[in-house]
């Protein structure tokens, strides 16, 4: 990978689509972790489109994994607080897509109506974490080179988050 | 219990199992594809036969100076270029006549103007690919030709300044070659007598050191003035997407706010009419961690760097006659300066160069306004990192602990001491929520406490009691960072309906009419 980040990094395009296609799926999902469905695709290409913007700036062409997803953070983050363009939309209130999405079956559904909002009122670290995590599929290593903090910090963190979100999943429908 | 757990773990597992639209990479590169190229898009089309002749002389007289060899040495660094990243020395933190704030007169030009350059090395060998655009109202690159010096040291934060007429009104840029490509990026000062051009820090790259330069030289004059408008709404229109990292403010119309927009620039506005308009005050990489005043008005700042960041230089900035001048490499997570210039106090991370990741942060006072630090036994536990720190006045200091787990009611303690710093003691105070806490008490006793998730607390005491005053919050997390500054009254920075506004706060529970003035940053 750092070979293609090299190459796009001087302007070759085709080097970066194929950097596009190998981590769309992680930064897709973890837009979809923050704004829903609705809103994940345009969230994403922002997230690629700043990256493509900023990539003269990385210093290190390996490190493209970690930046691409502290980019998306920022991004998401921005969006969902309403400082950015994208408009949050909440994954429980969406329903359009459950015929089409064999993942998304009654089970899931169900879930997102009741830990989304739960999900949502986290902190802004805790929930970076676990999108990073479950979402964007990091190990725990690579969402504390995202998040700029050792790896211990980044288990503690996510096992905070972890705790926090069941907490509150069971004060609010006990 | 049961259900909700499972209801959790579902929840999870469905965030990293849904598929993905299957024509998004190909969106993403229609997209990337209508945007305008990143370096080809704001050259003129008139202008692209002078960046060839550029080129072209580019690397015919870099040949010649390989053959010739190495030529005179290169001009001294100024010490007012903005986010300078001359090294620090003794003799470059003398603090001249403070000018803190920059003349807001400056106005955007009637023409685009623009100026980058842009440079790729392969290895030690040429050709070198390069492109110099330059678009003003007047100016037409003259000659592009090799700046007859090397680098004077591989690895070192280099820059290079000249005030607008020198030999005919020309610019000097230089970078460092080898494996890397380097976008050199013009940063500009606010007080319209220099300019400068920070250049990329090499360390971490594969860059052997090799130094080159071009001098391009106009037609005509450049109009100092002209160059920072554009930079200016350049840089408003670039960064779409931004958060405030901090404010600081001297008086009612005096003040500072910073900001970290997406994906990585440090930007710091300055304001003379209370919050009216704002002016570029400053431009980096980096993440601006805390910025603050002194009594007499001049501004501080700390500059981190995330690890990946191309051309970010950590450290402490001090912003002199509209421009920032690093003065040491310890970047500080808090400042907080008393109405006496000659007390201040710094919390700053025990890394200052390589800026990731959090340590246990050093307490440090200065009795000197900066100039000296001492660092003293903190009285936090070392588990509680995440730290904020007030210095009410000379003997007066609070220091705001917190756990750095981010929960919601994260851990916290207080701390207080009324004889510098020798003994401390743990002020009564009513528990709170909130995480990301921070501080600021100014030398009356008044002062807020606010984060993510909190009521805007206030004490008038000093920070003995806090208490929430009654002020309508709305949204709590709506407040993002506050600004103590003396008579009981507060700038508090807010989200309102997608802008960022300021507003005054006082302590008796009235919401002063500062007005709430939009602030341009950064968004579109």
């Amino acid at each position: 990978m750092t070979d293609l980040v090299r190459r796009a990094q001087r302007g070759d395009m085709d080097a970066f689509e194929e950097l596009v296609i190998t981590q769309s799926p992680s930064v897709y999902r973890l837009a979809r972790a923050y704004v829903g469905d609705a809103g994940a695709p345009d969230l994403a290409q922002d997230v690629f489109a700043a990256a493509w913007r900023a990539l003269p700036k990385l210093r290190d062409p390996g490190s493209f994994g970690p930046w691409l997803h502290r980019i998306a953070v920022n991004r998401c983050r921005s969006a969902v607080r309403g400082g950015g363009r994208v408009r949050e939309i909440p994954m429980d209130e969406m329903t359009a897509d459950r015929t089409a999405d064999p993942h998304d079956g009654f089970g899931a559904v169900e879930a997102r109506a009741i830990v989304g909002p739960a999900f949502r009122r986290l902190a802004d670290d805790q929930r970076a974490v676990i999108a990073l995590h479950y979402a964007a599929g990091l190990s725990i290593r690579e969402c504390g080179e995202v998040l700029g903090v050792p790896e211990g910090t980044a288990k503690s963190r996510l096992n905070a988050a972890l705790e926090a979100l069941r907490r509150d999943v069971g004060r609010v429908r006990p | 219990m049961g259900r909700h757990e499972d209801a959790v773990d579902v929840f999870l597992a469905d965030l990293g199992a849904v598929p993905v639209p299957g024509d998004l990479a190909a969106s993403v590169m229609r997209r990337i594809r209508d945007e305008r190229p990143p370096r080809a898009s704001r050259m003129p089309a008139w202008f692209a036969a002078a960046a060839v002749l550029a080129t072209a002389v580019l690397a015919l007289t870099a040949f010649a100076w390989i053959v010739a060899g190495p030529g005179p040495a290169p001009t001294p660094v100024p010490s007012t270029a903005p986010m300078s990243t001359t090294a620090p020395s003794a003799g470059t933190t003398q603090p001249p006549s403070p000018s803190p704030i920059p003349s807001p007169t400056v106005q955007p030009p009637a023409e685009v103007t623009y100026f980058e350059v842009d440079l790729v090395a392969e290895g030690m060998t040429l050709p070198l690919g390069m492109s110099v655009v330059v678009g003003d109202a007047s100016g037409k690159v003259r000659s592009v030709v090799p700046w007859r010096g090397q680098h004077p040291s591989a690895g070192n934060p280099y820059n290079l300044a000249f005030g607008p007429g020198r030999d005919g009104s020309s610019l000097v840029v230089a970078w460092v070659g080898g494996g890397c490509h380097y976008r050199a990026r013009l940063d500009l000062a606010g007080d319209g007598a220099t300019f400068a051009l920070r250049f990329p820090d090499p360390i971490g790259c594969d860059a052997i050191g090799i130094g080159y330069a071009v001098e391009v030289r106009f037609s005509g004059p450049i109009d100092v003035a002209t160059f920072t408008g554009r930079w200016s709404e350049d840089l408003l229109t670039r960064a779409d997407v931004a958060a405030p990292t901090g404010v600081a403010f001297i008086d009612w119309q005096h003040g500072f706010t910073a900001w970290r927009t997406e994906p990585g620039d440090a930007v710091i506005l300055a304001t003379n009419d209370g919050g009216a308009t704002w002016d570029l005050a400053g431009l980096g990489v980096g993440t601006v961690t805390a910025i603050a005043v002194t009594g007499d008005g001049r501004a501080w700042a700390g500059v981190r760097c995330d690890s990946a960041l191309q051309g970010c230089f950590p450290g402490r900035y001090r912003y002199d006659d509209g421009g920032w001048v690093r003065v040491d490499l310890a970047w500080p997570v808090a400042l907080s300066f008393a109405a006496d210039r000659g007390a201040a106090l710094v919390v700053s991370a025990g890394s200052p160069v390589d800026g990731s990741g959090i340590q246990v942060p050093d307490l440090r006072l200065t009795e000197d306004g900066g100039e000296t630090w001492t660092t003293i036994a903190s009285p936090c536990p070392s588990t509680l990192r995440r730290q904020d720190v007030s210095r009410v006045d000379s003997s007066t200091i609070v220091v705001l602990c917190e756990a750095d787990n981010t929960d919601r009611i994260s851990l916290k303690e207080l701390h207080r001491s009324t004889d510098g710093g020798r003994t401390w003691s743990k002020p009564t105070y009513a528990p709170y929520e909130g995480t990301g806490m921070h501080m600021d008490l100014v030398a009356d006793g008044t002062g807020w406490m606010w984060g993510t998730g909190s009521p805007l607390l206030a004490t008038v005491d000093g920070g003995l009691s806090w208490a929430v005053p009654d002020v309508a919050e709305g949204d709590p997390r709506s407040v993002l960072v506050a600004d103590a500054w003396g008579l009981g009254a507060g700038i508090r920075l807010v989200i309102d309906q997608d802008r960022f506004v300021l507003n005054l706060v006082t302590t008796d529970g009235a919401q002063a009419e500062l007005d709430a003035f939009p602030i341009p940053c950064c968004g579109g």
